[in-house]
């Protein structure tokens, strides 16, 4: 073997399977290189990504099927017939079958919604676009310049995803007999990178009694990873209370937390979290836990914009305005006692807005520095310039109720080979609601040809209309937080589902389910949410669980933030359902799980396992059986 | 072998490592068509014209050649590759037709030669079935055994074998 030369192991290589090759890699150095290879894994993401497709039209999931609504905007069509005519013929066992198997698909396992297929719909005219070019370059969803790890990208695409809860904090509580400690509520989720040498990363948390908790998330070497999700740091107890009064009354919640929208946003470079509560904005300095500034807004703050590569003051979107909180405009000398709130300072750049309601504000990319764009309760995009933001620059229409904005630095195929327009301009990947159901959409914004300096750089304008509106397979339900995840995007719903598609928005690459994680469940003691949710697992209508949304059920994800890291022992995804946070993992085997260090529960939840699976069992009768009586129901109607 | 028939369009190679042994040049004398599974040989002779059919054979072995040959003889009527499949149908599938597969049992020594030998004349189909045997060795074995199977060091430190054991974890059942 070692007298082969490289091209030709790797040319064996290419007959081994990606499970077995992870195992040849363990071999020696030389197989190491071989195996990891990213050419191979980048071939292997996109036989599995054609062969998923495949199989999802044989199966006839609704979602490659279901026509395209007549009012969305289908920039591609041509170039979707062009493609139809090449791929009904490779296909030719096709539509008939994939109508027929679509009956079947309805009784099957969990679609996201059980709902009708539409009959008249002629099965040619809505493939999409995306993955019909038989060839891995065309496929190849990463941009000119962009580096991507296809092995990591291969397991985040593929391997089983299992989630590991971060620490729980407790609180001594009010001496209860069946309580001695109460559970904390985690209400909001950011993240801290810390890129010196030997460092961390942290989770910053605000919780429910004011205070701030941090989590380690540790990235360097193997030993101390163990020691991810454990909590490093906790501020006094309240230190985020508004009403000094209330701050020792550790029984109830007292912070007015906002649940919706963005209230956390964390300068990982000042070491700063920013922390909305109700109209107050905190400035907490990360290393002492100490809130070193706060101001007073005029109406409660929805919204701050997030980190982004290159330092801006931060934006802040209160009910009925758009404000730049710069913390280094307020004067140097601070007052280390939290100050009453203070009033609105006179030479605060702020701008009232039209309508209320900013639930995502985003600072775009690099070399985007001056823009800000702005969605929330109001049908269109809006779009800042920090140098006069007293002025509205550009919109751009959808529609939809939108709580989620990501970026992407370029213009995602194939909606840059149709327009070839706007192939340097910048992405806004847009996440929300529409009419009931969850819209991903997609608006472009131009893009200033030098990067220029702050002062004199060109203005980007939003192009008018979106590049992209999926409101048909993105979700039976609202979306909730949207973000950019390797060479896919991923966003929530408020059905509990995580789901991952490609860059056109519309090709699923793979969905999980906050319900499918078990590990919390079985552990969790009674009183909490655990007996609800094993009713639901009974519910037959999946579409119950988006009601239990509005009430702040704990099973969906409200915001998903990736670590950021392309390797594969760091490529994680933070959850935070509202009242905890998590950490999604590619991997099935477990890690240290903080909060159950005993191992006696090894057999309960066993039992439990057990039970559940019966459960399942039972519903999934249920479910067919009803849908047997739907089918014997539409004969006695038609 | 090739030397028990009689060859119509007869091509001589001359290795230039003899076999060891005796060793008999009537012996590496084929027929036109085996020898034209090699890409690189059909190309020669045609560079050569219809009148020289002696090729000197560089960097493969005499008993290796013949063997190899062997295989040439065996398949010299299937349909030409066209070299279009690469892409999608070569890596699909690891199953090799029984001729093959008996044509392969041989020392690891003479599999790998053979695999050289088929990349140095250009024969893929042979390539092919070579590459895919050794896949198959690989296949379904702990990382500890393909090391023995092969003879291969395990160059690794503990720690970067933990490193990779933890990055790998997603492919454990």
């Amino acid at each position: 073997m070692e007298k082969l030369p490289v091209e030709l192991v790797s040319r064996i290589v290419e007959y081994i399977d990606p499970q077995e090759l992870s195992a040849l890699q363990l071999v020696s150095r030389r197989f190491f290189d071989i195996c990891r290879d990213n050419s191979i894994w980048r071939q292997h993401c996109y036989e599995k990504a054609c062969g998923g497709l495949r199989d999802r039209n044989n199966n006839g999931l609704l979602n490659n099927l279901r026509p395209e609504a007549p009012a969305s905007t289908t920039p591609s069509r041509n170039d979707n017939d062009n493609n139809n005519t090449s791929n009904n013929i490779s296909n030719a066992t096709g539509s008939v079958v994939e109508l027929l198997l679509a009956g079947h698909a309805n009784t099957g396992i969990t679609t996201d919604h059980p709902e009708s297929f539409p009959g008249g719909s002629g099965p040619a005219q809505d493939r999409r676009p995306g993955l019909q070019s038989s060839s891995a370059s065309n496929w190849d969803p990463s941009y000119e310049g962009e580096k991507v790890d296809w092995y990591s990208e291969y397991i985040a695409r593929n391997a089983k995803i299992s989630v590991q809860w971060l620490q729980e904090p407790y609180a001594a509580g009010a001496q209860d007999e069946d309580e001695g400690i109460i559970r904390r509520e985690v209400k909001g989720m950011g993240l801290m990178k810390d890129y010196s040498y030997g460092a961390s990363d942290k989770i910053v948390g605000p919780l429910d009694d004011g205070t701030v908790c941090l989590w380690n998330l540790n990235r360097s070497t193997m030993s101390r990873r163990g020691t991810r999700g454990k909590i490093v740091g906790l501020s006094e107890p309240g230190a985020l209370t508004t009403d000094t009064e209330r701050r020792g009354d550790k029984s109830s919640s007292n912070v007015d937390f906002i649940g919706v929208g963005e209230c956390v946003s964390v300068d990982s470079f000042r070491q700063t979290a920013y922390i909305a509560v109700g109209t107050i904005l905190k400035e907490v300095d990360l290393s002492t836990l100490k809130v070193i500034h706060q101001k007073k807004f005029p109406w409660s703050v929805f919204a701050l914009s997030q980190e982004a590569e290159y330092a801006a003051p931060l934006t802040v979107g209160t009910t009925r305005s758009l404000h730049l909180y710069d913390s280094r405009s307020r004067s140097q000398v601070t007052e280390s006692r939290i100050c009453s709130p203070m009033p609105l300072d006179s030479h605060d750049t702020y701008v009232s807005l039209f309508q209320p309601i900013p639930l995502s504000i985003l600072h775009p990319p690099l070399p985007n520095i001056n823009s800000i764009a702005l969605a929330g309760r109001f049908s269109a995009l809006l779009l800042y310039d920090r140098r006069n933001i007293s002025r509205l620059l550009s919109t751009a229409h959808s529609g939809a109720r939108i709580c989620g904005l990501a970026a992407l630095p370029t213009c995602p195929r194939p909606y840059s080979s149709d327009r070839p327009e706007l192939q340097n301009n910048h992405t806004i990947i847009a996440c929300g609601e529409y009419k009931g159901r969850g819209s991903l959409e997609m608006f472009s914004t131009s893009t200033p040809a030098t990067s220029g300096d702050y002062r004199n750089q060109e203005r980007s304008l939003l192009v008018k209309n979106s590049i992209s509106q999926n409101r048909q397979s993105a979700s039976g339900s609202k979306l909730l937080s949207v973000a950019n995840h390797g060479t896919r995007i991923v966003f929530t719903d408020a059905n509990g589902y995580i789901k991952w598609v490609e860059r056109d928005g519309r090709t699923e690459v793979r969905r999980w389910n906050l319900s499918q994680d078990t590990s919390y469940r079985r552990h969790r003691p009674p009183p909490f949410k655990t007996s609800s949710i094993n009713d639901e697992g009974l519910m037959p209508n999946l579409e119950y669980w988006g009601a239990d949304f509005s009430i702040g059920s704990s099973d969906i994800v409200r915001k998903i933030l990736p670590t950021g890291y392309s390797d594969v022992l760091d490529d994680e995804l933070l959850i935070w359902t509202g009242d905890r946070i998590g950490r999604l993992r590619f991997s099935e085997k477990p890690g240290h799980d903080w909060n159950y260090e005993a191992e006696t529960y090894q057999e309960e939840s066993e039992a439990a396992r057990r039970e559940n699976e019966h459960k399942e069992a039972v519903h999934r009768s249920l479910h067919t059986h009803r849908n047997e009586l739907n089918w014997m129901g539409d004969f006695g109607t038609g | 072998m090739a030397t028990s028939k009689q060859i119509k369009d007869p091509v001589k190679l001359i290795p230039t490592i003899p076999p060891s042994g005796e060793f008999d040049i009537a012996n590496f004398t084929f027929e036109r068509k085996a020898v034209e599974r090699s890409i690189l040989l059909k190309n020669m002779l045609e560079d050569l014209g219809g009148t020289n059919t002696e090729i000197p054979i560089p960097n493969v072995k005499g008993d290796v050649l013949l063997k190899v040959m062997d295989w040439c003889d065996h398949h010299m009527n299937d349909p030409p590759t066209t070299g279009d499949e690469d892409n999608d149908s070569r890596r699909k599938t690891t199953d090799i037709e029984e001729w093959d597969q008996n044509f392969l049992q041989v020392d690891q020594e003479m599999l790998f030669e053979i695999i050289l030998a088929a990349n140095y004349l250009d024969i893929k189909a042979l390539l092919d079935i070579g590459c895919k045997t050794v896949a198959n060795m690989i296949k379904g074995k702990s990382p500890e055994e393909i090391r023995k199977t092969f003879n291969i060091q395990n160059d690794f430190t503990p720690e970067e074998e933990a490193q990779i054991r933890a990055e790998n974890e997603w492919a454990e059942e």
